[in-house]
């Protein structure tokens, strides 16, 4: 039950090829010939069709912005444009591949509202894929190597994404983040904390084995979403009119705006999204889960790629601000606030 | 969107001392909200804690660790570990890549796998001395083949190009060829 404000989860591995130079120290000839050595491996050992590979100089702005909101691409690099930079997706989108980055090699699979250890077993089997034609490198003392050495081990990176607007406007969580530090765990805001999205992954690869690690990034982020509805519930009872106000004029400009950036609809979808959980507003079906799409909806890869459907139009079109108060207003029309005797 | 999170990396990896003790390096980026403005500051595990559970909590927006690989390269700054001198350390370096430890630290990054055997003692100290943990889990279970000879053909190649920025071409034609050769024999092995 409380683990519905955790929207969504991932796991990304880093791999290296055993001899070559990292990415960055590497000559474009040797990145070249690595990237043609994936596409042989893909062809030749995994499933006919399961894998598209394509170079990153011919990915659209758009559809790189797009990958990158729905977890399969990390943002540094949906900014590379090398011909020698490849990008790989698994049946439309189970698992992606970035080949060149800042390690040779990283697999990625992320989901919305599923368990990080629920995911390990397809990372792992990819990896074995692309283990037996590729070769990585590998000490005994370190784990798998890395151009940082700080992901060195385990290579695995797991992640979550967690909504705490009540726990960040009340200020609990830099101290929250502190003690996590110290745990090996990291807690991020997304987005610059617009919407109450934040991140929680974790630190280091050496010492845990890799289901070990989801399940902590699995722990710690359900914790947080427990403590978050305490906190919301808490917030009603003591400050019944201020949190009542505020979540009814969040409601109010979702439901007659025109024209709006994507900080603002963060912001607004989650005020809504507190009401609804609060009690405060009648919304019928609008579940985290919904919120959590509607939250992808409205940034601008999703809105160039789904509601205009132009994987060229640049990200400060005055369009998308246009379709992003559309899409709220859809999306709250029919919701109302309640009265406190209802 | 959410993988990576390396909208956070806030463009000096390097770690300093810890801002309020002075002691410890600074690992963790706490930013605080003082007067409604944004205040950045590098604090130490102990220091922060102390920020954080002295009842000023309200005021951090967010805390980060810095990137360890900073702190790969500020342990050149640090008294240097065992016998080693802080001069003969600097000048270390990978066989196989040619990164020394100065290029390590300016980039925060190691070269090549075998840089971690070039480096050992240092990413050793970096990621918690002796008593750091070492790796658990997964392990590969294919063999790697011919991993001396393409080792051998990554070292010639950075010897190559080399010799060709020194503009020594009839040298570097000779790598060149004994480069082609190690090559048709790694393409057999495999
Ligand atoms: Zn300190
Ligand atoms: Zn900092
Ligand atoms: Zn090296």
């Amino acid at each position: 039950m409380s683990a519905d404000l955790v929207f969504a989860g991932g796991l990304e591995m880093s791999r290296n090829d055993s001899v070559l130079p990292f990415p960055h120290a590497a000559e474009e000839a040797q990145l070249t010939e690595f990237l043609e050595r994936v596409e042989r491996v893909l062809e030749t050992c995994a499933d006919p069709g399961d894998w598209e590979l394509t170079p990153m100089d011919s990915l659209s702005p758009g559809l790189r912005a797009y990958l990158v909101e729905r977890g399969l691409m990390t943002p540094a690099f949906s900014r590379e444009t090398d011909p020698w930079k490849g990008f790989g997706l698994y049946r439309g989108g189970i698992a992606s591949l970035e080949v060149n980055g800042r390690d040779h090699i990283r697999l990625m699979v992320s989901r919305a509202g599923e368990v990080l250890s629920g995911l390990w077993s397809t990372l792992d089997e990819l990896d074995d894929v692309l283990e037996s034609g590729l070769g990585f490198a590998y000490d005994e003392r370190w784990g798998y190597l890395t151009a940082r050495a700080e992901d060195a081990g385990t290579g695995l990176r797991a992640h979550s994404l967690v909504h705490l607007p009540a726990l960040m406007v009340t200020g609990q969580l830099g101290s929250v983040a502190v003690k996590l530090i110290g745990k090996g765990i990291t807690l991020s805001p997304v987005w610059g904390g617009a919407g109450g999205l934040f991140q929680v992954s974790n630190k280091g690869g050496l010492g845990r084995a890799e289901l070990r690690i989801a399940e902590k990034v699995d722990a710690v982020s359900r914790q947080l979403a427990e403590q978050e509805h305490a906190m919301r519930k808490r917030l009603l009872e003591e400050n019944p009119v201020q949190v009542r106000d505020y979540v009814g004029r969040s409601l109010g400009v979702a439901q007659q705006a025109w024209s709006m950036t994507v900080e603002e609809a963060l912001g607004l979808i989650s005020a809504v999204q507190s009401g609804v959980d609060m009690g405060v507003i009648a919304l019928d079906g609008f579940t985290p889960a919904s919120a959590f799409a509607l939250m992808r909806r409205v940034q601008p890869g999703h809105i160039a790629m789904e509601e205009l459907g132009e994987p060229d139009a640049e990200v400060d079109d005055p369009r998308f601000d246009e379709v992003r108060a559309r899409l709220l207003r859809r999306a709250f029309g029919s919701a109302r606030t309640l009265d406190r005797r209802e | 969107m959410f993988a990576d999170g390396s909208e956070w990396e806030l463009g000096h990896d390097h770690a300093q001392e810890c801002d309020s003790c002075g002691a410890e390096p600074g690992t963790i980026h706490i930013i605080r909200i003082e007067d409604g403005e944004f205040v950045h500051a590098h604090l130490c595990q102990s220091c922060a804690e102390e920020a954080a559970g002295g009842g000023a909590d309200t005021d951090i927006f967010f805390a980060v660790p810095t990137a360890l690989a900073g702190m790969l390269g500020s342990l050149l700054s640090r008294p240097a570990p065992l016998f080693d001198s802080r001069a003969s350390s600097r000048k270390s370096m990978c066989a196989v890549c040619g990164s020394t430890l100065k290029d390590v630290e300016e980039r925060g990054m190691l070269g090549c796998p075998a840089c971690y055997q070039a480096f050992s003692r240092h990413i050793e100290a970096a990621l918690g001395g002796s008593e750091a943990p070492g790796h658990v889990g997964k392990q590969p279970s294919h063999g790697r083949p011919a991993l001396e000879q393409r080792r051998e053909v990554v070292r010639l190649e950075h010897m190559l190009k080399e010799l060709v920025d020194d503009e020594r071409y009839e040298e570097a034609a000779g790598v060149r060829d004994r480069i082609a050769e190690l090559a048709e024999l790694v393409a057999e092995e495999n």
